[in-house]
């Protein structure tokens, strides 16, 4: 059903296409066509690398006001899931900014308003993977849902803004089923302030609390912070440290709670206008993992240790070479130990919306 | 009591109001704003002058700003592209949004140079379609932008309309003044041959006469590979070019290989004013710059 859909997605696609692509500007129409490719390279024996060229994503991202009031977007990716090639609705919604004085909202089906890397597009990161928190927490790339967001930047001279939004929460995280009606749809909010050190460099400090409620009791609560600071030289960013830290529990209907902690770290130094490096450090710990047969609390932890560089060739072209090793422990015994090389390639072609800090 | 209360909040918050509030993206608007509007407004400018407006990220403290804003002028010209609309979208302020009365694109009023023909892709670089967006170096593009943005000003704010076209004529007065005032400084070099790391002092060089022999960049807005460097070096050689304009962004590695393979200085000028440097405010930064040129023909003397 899904599939066919997208086929008439994509042939409308075309249709806008082979009209003109004069008309379709005329209408403020842009479009963007993002392609995400990886190369997997297993550097140990327990590593799940797949030793071949992925096709992670292509995304296309259409964007345009619909009237005086509102914009909308709609976007659309073809992930290789396991080697399938899924196409799904990433995102559709329709968003105003001129309603509402200080605010803008948005209605539909988008990214959900939390943390740093959920807010972002998977080719917009600063890294190729997600750190072991946010797959675990939060998905390989994202939550997305349907519902309603709600922005309110406080007119006050350090800028703070205020999401809060909830979603049918059907569903959480990746999945390619309707899901069921929750008792408690997903519900969430995010404070941000921002100090800036001059007109160009600064930090944003978030904090994100969700929650949801499944129809067969389960509840869960995710509780987590953001930190992003920038220093920008000229043309490119000299200095980025970006961090998250989640913390999650869940309680099922027997009364049984279940909890996961987690941190990334990550810095980029930029070398020149066309060259970075990377240092990312991540921490994973489920505080409630117990041995079946004693019943008593293993003491677990995994690490993850990934260098990377960055060939920036433009703002619409990157090369990024990556070697990541991750490691878990339990009751002081390697369990996981995946050391890979992968080498990313990002394009863009088309428009692309600004970006935000 | 609460209701005198609630007045007095409504008195003080209309004393407050009283001025025009404008936010503009460079120093160079900013001060174009501020000889018009005079005491009736209060001008913010998002950058301080030193920065690359070109390669600038949606501040969160900028949306703050805007959000307030009763004006918002850009270049425009795509200068401001990858920050400037998501800085509007998210500042939740209608009238400030494009095609609103306090939107004010100062490149639309302006007859642009450099606007390039046939195909326009990403292969050419950081291209402007419609046209060069560094016009704030010459004062008679400046005029041309001040006959547009006076338009703006007296639509948001009527009743002061006579007292900001009063500025408009004064404001022209001072643009042609200091043109001529830096004319007769850069008299001994015009038809002399110029180079620019950047398109950022055409306008400037097309002002004054100066002969415009090109940019050291090929592709605009990517650092140029060693046989350009060569390349050009060699042609600036022969051409007997007087010296070539940078921005303090524009990479030193560069400039230093184009000095020492071609003999042409280069001339470091900020683009634009700067609040917290002595060149702050047109005629001294217009005259920064006609006296650097100026200073290299005496050291060229010695």
């Amino acid at each position: 059903m899904q599939t066919q859909m997208l086929k008439n997605y994509f042939i409308i696609c075309l249709c806008f296409f082979s009209c003109g692509m004069k008309g379709v500007f005329a209408s403020g129409l842009e479009v963007s066509v993002a392609g995400d490719m990886v190369y997997q390279q297993s550097l140990s024996e327990e590593s799940d690398a797949g030793d071949k060229v992925l096709l992670r994503g292509a995304e296309l991202l259409f964007f345009a006001p619909t009237d005086h009031n509102f914009d909308g977007v709609i976007s659309a990716a073809a992930h290789d899931e396991g080697g399938n090639v899924m196409f799904e609705v990433h995102e559709m919604y329709l968003a105003s900014s001129k309603i509402i004085p200080y605010s803008n909202f948005r209605v539909g089906q988008f990214f959900l308003g939390i943390g740093r890397l959920n807010r972002f597009h998977q080719h917009d990161w600063n890294f190729t993977y997600a750190p072991r928190v946010h797959r675990d927490l939060l998905d390989n790339e994202g939550v997305f849902d349907s519902g309603l967001e709600y922005t309110l930047y406080l007119p006050t001279d350090l800028p703070l803004e205020l999401t809060v939004g909830i979603t049918s929460g059907f569903r959480f995280g990746h999945a390619h089923t309707a899901g069921a009606g929750p008792l408690a749809p997903t519900h969430y909010a995010r404070m941000a302030g921002f100090y800036p050190f001059s007109s160009t460099n600064g930090v944003q400090l978030g904090f994100s609390y969700l929650g949801r409620k499944e129809n067969n009791k389960n509840r869960m609560q995710l509780i987590g912070s953001d930190l992003t600071a920038k220093w920008r030289d000229g043309k490119f960013i000299r200095l980025l440290l970006q961090s998250e830290a989640w913390f999650r529990t869940q309680k099922n209907a027997f009364g049984e709670v279940s909890q996961q902690a987690g941190l990334y770290l990550f810095g980029e130094y930029g070398l020149s206008q066309a060259n970075s490096i990377g240092l990312r450090v991540d921490g994973f710990k489920d505080l409630t993992k117990e041995n079946s047969i004693t019943n008593k609390s293993i003491n677990q932890i995994h690490y993850g240790f990934t260098g990377q560089w960055t060939f920036h060739s433009s703002e619409f072209t990157k090369v990024r070479a990556t070697v990541t090793h991750e490691m878990e422990m339990e009751e002081g015994v390697q369990t996981i130990d995946d050391s890979r090389f992968d080498l990313q390639f990002i394009f863009i072609m088309g428009s692309h919306p600004a970006h935000e800090f | 009591m609460n209701s005198k209360l609630l007045v007095l909040f409504l008195l003080f918050s209309g004393m407050c109001h009283g001025k025009v509030r404008v936010v503009t993206t460079t120093t160079d608007i900013a001060w174009l704003l501020s000889e018009l509007g005079g005491n009736q407004v209060q001008v913010d400018s998002l950058l301080n002058g030193s920065e690359d407006p070109h390669f600038i990220d949606a501040m969160p403290h900028f949306i703050s700003k805007v959000s307030r804003a009763d004006i918002f002028c850009q270049v425009g010209l795509e200068l401001e592209l990858g920050w400037a609309p998501k800085i509007l979208k998210k500042s939740g302020n209608q009238s400030v949004q494009p095609g609103g009365a306090g939107f004010c694109d100062v490149g639309s009023f302006i007859e642009a140079i450099d606007i390039p023909k046939g195909k326009i892709d990403r292969s050419g670089g950081d291209v402007h379609a419609s046209g060069n967006p560094h016009f704030h170096l010459s004062p008679s593009k400046m005029i041309q932008a001040s006959n547009g943005v006076v338009k703006v000003l007296t639509k948001i704010d009527p009743p002061h309309k006579s007292f900001y076209l009063k500025n408009h004529v004064a404001l022209k007065q001072k643009l042609n003044q200091i043109k001529e005032e830096v004319s007769s400084i850069l008299k001994p070099f015009k038809k002399k041959k110029f180079m620019e790391y950047h398109k950022e002092f055409s306008y400037f060089m097309k002002e004054y006469g100066l002969e415009n022999e090109g940019s050291i960049e090929s592709v605009p807005g990517v650092p140029p590979s060693a046989g350009r460097i060569a390349r050009v070096a060699i042609q600036a050689g022969k051409s007997e070019t007087y010296a070539a304009f940078a921005t303090p962004l524009a990479p030193k590695g560069v400039l230093r290989k184009f000095t020492e393979s071609s003999g042409v200085p280069t001339l470091l000028v900020p683009l634009s004013i700067m609040s917290d440097e002595k060149y702050h405010n047109y005629r001294l930064h217009q005259l920064h710059i006609a006296r650097k040129i100026s200073a290299l023909a005496n050291y060229a003397k010695k």
